[in-house]
């Protein structure tokens, strides 16, 4: 992918991701927009590093995994993580009662931020779970857990509408 | 949960559209698996838009990544127009050198002829001195002076080599007597004298 046009389409695709996925990892809101410039221009300059058999979101969340890693090398500082701070933001990204089905963002609101973030990375970005395991630190056995979980979630929440419907 | 259950949930993304035709059968006669799916729709079906926010962050972004992308190809521009540039001034510095050298020519041939009255044939090295020098006036005064020193040296020389000359006949025949006396003495016989 050498084209810009190309990269341009991309960072629309996954800048909701890379943020999410800076704020996960405990960066600091007000450095999440600086980071995920950061991780882009860094991306883009080494695309002929690229290995095609890889998957390019995956390459990219690691990009900025790497980069946060030296970020807070450089603060010296312990990362704080606002887990609360995280979910709300998260859960903001999501209509209040989409297409008259359950309440999704109250559902997601009720998620952990390593299940958001799954649901965020999986879902949305469609990578894999070793992929995910990777960027997150968690087992593959352990993404899949709580994936299933999620999913469990969501269709009781589905159900219980329908059900409720024909009640 | 059946184990063809759990291989949907795995492959199960953005849609159902990426499941292999044995998933998509198994979902049309699988109620559960057909919520899976209805869920995952419904999660998709509930995202917002962009924000203008983010809107605004990857403006911000893709005009970097357009700079970038600007500089690198001025940088391949350059590097591409830097070999003609470099053989142009490859054949500057030669055109350069030429006329420098030319010029030195000039000068040379200019000062080469020295006037007649300044005796370079005494003295070579001042001569070379006169040739490479631009005071050429100055010099060819001191090498006239040096000439005329070394003419009088020869003068001397000559006068001291009458002299020498006359001390060697001395000499010579002081040599003759001394042989006279001491031809029966070889040095092996001095030696033994001397013992």
């Amino acid at each position: 992918m050498s084209n810009e046009k190309e990269f341009s389409q991309l960072i629309e695709e996954t800048y909701r991701s890379l943020s999410f996925f800076l704020r996960y990892l405990g960066l600091p809101e007000p450095e999440v927009d600086d980071m995920a410039q950061e991780v882009y221009i860094k991306a883009y300059r080494a695309l002929d590093r690229y290995d095609e058999g890889r998957s390019f979101k995956s390459w990219l969340f690691s990009i900025a995994k790497n980069t946060f890693i030296d970020w807070t090398r450089r603060q010296k500082t312990q990362r704080k993580f606002l887990e609360q701070n995280f979910i709300r933001e998260f859960s903001e990204t999501f209509e209040d009662d989409a297409n008259n089905r359950s309440d999704i963002r109250e559902l997601i609101s009720k998620l952990s931020a390593e299940e958001q973030i799954l649901v965020e990375l999986r879902f949305f970005q469609d990578l894999q779970f070793k992929e995910i395991a990777e960027l997150t630190g968690l087992t593959v056995g352990a993404v899949k857990m709580r994936v299933m979980r999620i999913l469990e979630r969501m269709k009781a929440g589905i159900k219980r509408e329908h059900y409720g419907e024909h009640l | 949960m059946a184990n063809i259950c759990e291989k949907l949930i795995e492959q199960v993304s953005s849609d159902s559209a990426k499941l292999s035709p044995e998933l998509q059968s198994h979902v049309l006669t699988c109620p559960e698996c057909q919520q899976y799916l209805e869920s995952i729709k419904g999660l998709k079906a509930a995202r917002k838009g962009m924000s203008a926010k983010e809107a605004a962050a990857i403006a911000g972004i893709v005009g970097l990544i357009s700079k970038e992308a600007a500089a690198s190809a001025a940088a391949a521009n350059a590097s591409s127009g830097g070999a003609a540039g470099l053989f142009g001034k490859a054949v500057l510095v030669v055109v350069v050198v030429a006329a420098l050298t030319m010029v030195a020519f000039d000068k040379s041939s200019e000062k080469a002829p020295l006037p007649a009255n300044k005796g370079i044939n005494i003295q070579t090295e001042d001569s070379t001195s006169q040739i490479g020098s631009a005071d050429s006036e100055k010099q060819s005064e001191n090498s006239f002076t040096s000439t005329d020193e070394l003419a009088g040296t020869n003068e001397a020389d000559n006068a001291s080599s009458t002299a020498d000359s006359s001390r060697w006949q001395n000499s010579a025949e002081q040599d003759k007597i001394d042989a006279t006396n001491s031809i029966i003495v070889s040095p092996d016989q001095e030696d033994i004298k001397s013992r």
